[in-house]
């Protein structure tokens, strides 16, 4: 059953389908907001405040896409999140907490693990010095693999301007990751 | 083509985004200047590695109220704890505590001239902790005929449960007067972020007196159970946040995490924590069950959790 069908039978007063409609999309909000904020609590706390809002916002919601609002309430409470809170840098030992499903692929050798471990740390944190209109259009994009239309929803902006911020999301995040170790081709070819 | 160009169309040429006529152009310009080549690159093989990082996996469960989704909706009217602390106060915060004022000065008017409180809106703020009649004029103390009248609109049967086991160390409040009786009030959290979502749990149980088969033993004494009426204070000023009822969240909802198998669905409620509260804050919970309700003398139950804002 699709989204539209779940909400529909939410909207009358269906809980079931509600809760098909969490655990569809819980744990691409949850990367969304970890993305984002850079922490896991406060990525968890984004998720479900994400919820409570539509679960409350059901009778509402009218022809609109339900993925899409869910990201869009999840990017506003996540910057609610990053406004009331002194960011620190992602702790790696979250990693290690079961907190995060960040698993090496059994297929790399030690070396190539560690190599893609320090990649996926040094995009990490170059994600969280962009600019929040930036990361958040570069996340859905290429984190969460939404279309440019549900992007256009999502952040609540024309899709010009959702192709104009990606692009400069991406040339920052480019930018940042020069002279970093675990892209060293980048620090070569472009200094 | 400048270099600047090029730039700009980084995202619409990894995209296969533009016309087949830029298209031609972009690549053809990439072919000749070194450097839009390199960037272009880097460019690429950042939204790559974008694409490599993992996806991650909620690592708690959802709670989300019990009652259907369209009951909220026809609510909205009461008081709620969201109209409250996200609509009005984040967004107009002067007017909301000017229009706060006012209601209370005219309400205090009204009292004070026997006109009464009108009857209904109160039940959405019963409660309030001990001092609150002391500090907010305009809501009766506990103990008060117009506060139990209040609170016991709030008091509905509900199925009962035990805490959740992740809830933090329930306060149980029992009374001779009442035995079997045990009001139980527990927190997902006892420290607190603003704007933080929090979890109550609120139970009274009552023994169920009924005739017994002559002879019959062994049977565990039945019990019914009821929501007290429940309320939240910030600080010392016992401001009554609200109640909401028929709001319930249900724990361990579309969960990857066990279910705890002994979580009951109305028993618990959500509230979201105010915005702008200062670390160090104090929120009091109040769960109450006015004297009278169970029977005529019967005493008044209130058991109370204090939680911090960290």
């Amino acid at each position: 059953m699709d989204d539209e069908a779940l909400l529909e039978r939410a909207r009358h007063g269906d809980r079931d389908a509600f809760a098909a409609i969490v655990t569809r999309h819980q744990d691409e909000l949850y990367t969304m907001a970890l993305r984002i904020t850079g922490t896991p609590a406060d990525a968890a706390d984004v998720v479900q405040e994400t919820f409570l809002r539509a679960y409350v916002r059901i009778p509402m919601l009218r022809g609109q896409t339900i993925r899409a609002w869910l990201f869009r309430v999840a990017i506003n409470c996540s910057h609610d999140v990053q406004r009331r809170t002194v960011r620190r840098p992602a702790d790696p030992l979250e990693d290690d907490q079961g907190n995060i499903v960040e698993l090496p692929d059994p297929a790399l050798g030690p070396e190539a693990t560690a190599l893609s471990r320090e990649r996926m740390t040094a995009v990490r944190d170059a994600l969280l010095t962009l600019h929040p209109d930036f990361r958040a259009a570069v996340i859905l994009r290429d984190v969460n693999d939404l279309s440019y239309e549900e992007m256009s929803a999502a952040l609540r902006v024309p899709i010009g301007t959702v192709k104009s911020r990606l692009n400069r999301g991406r040339s920052t995040l480019a930018k940042a990751l020069r002279g970093t170790a675990a892209f060293p081709g980048f620090a070569e070819e472009n200094v | 083509m400048t270099r600047r160009h090029v730039d700009d169309l980084f995202t619409a040429a990894h995209d296969d985004d533009l016309s087949p006529i830029d298209d031609a152009r972009f690549h053809a310009h990439i072919r000749n200047c070194k450097d839009c080549s390199a960037a272009f690159a880097e460019f690429t093989a950042t939204v790559e590695a974008l694409h490599e990082l993992p996806k991650a996996r909620l690592p708690r469960p959802i709670h989300l109220p019990s009652t259907p989704p369209v009951a909220e909706g026809s609510r909205r009217p009461r008081i709620s704890l969201d109209w409250l602390n996200a609509g009005l106060l984040r967004r107009f915060p002067a007017t909301a505590i000017a229009g706060a004022a006012a209601a209370v000065v005219i309400i205090v008017a009204l009292v004070h001239n026997g006109g009464g409180v009108p009857g209904g809106t109160a039940s959405t703020v019963a409660g309030g902790d001990r001092s609150a009649g002391q500090m907010a004029p305009a809501i009766a103390p506990p103990g008060s005929k117009a506060q139990d009248a209040a609170c016991s609109q709030s008091i509905l049967p509900i199925t009962g449960s035990s805490p959740p086991a992740s809830f933090s160390a329930p306060q149980v409040i029992t009374s001779p007067s009442l035995p079997g009786a045990q009001l139980v009030l527990a927190a997902s959290a006892l420290s607190v972020k603003p704007g933080q979502t929090v979890t109550l749990y609120a139970q009274l149980s009552l023994p169920v007196t009924s005739l017994g088969a002559p002879g019959s033993t062994g049977a565990a004494p039945a019990t019914r159970a009821v929501r007290p009426c429940v309320s939240v204070g910030v600080g010392t000023s016992s401001q009554v946040i609200g109640t909401r009822s028929g709001t319930f969240a249900e724990p361990g909802f579309g969960s990857p995490a066990p279910v705890h198998p002994s979580s009951g669905a109305a028993t618990l409620l959500g509230f979201s924590v105010p915005s702008g509260l200062a670390p160090g804050t104090e929120l009091h919970v109040v769960a109450s069950i006015p004297a009278g309700f169970e029977a005529p003398g019967s005493p008044a139950l209130t058991a109370t959790l204090t939680l911090t804002t960290s």
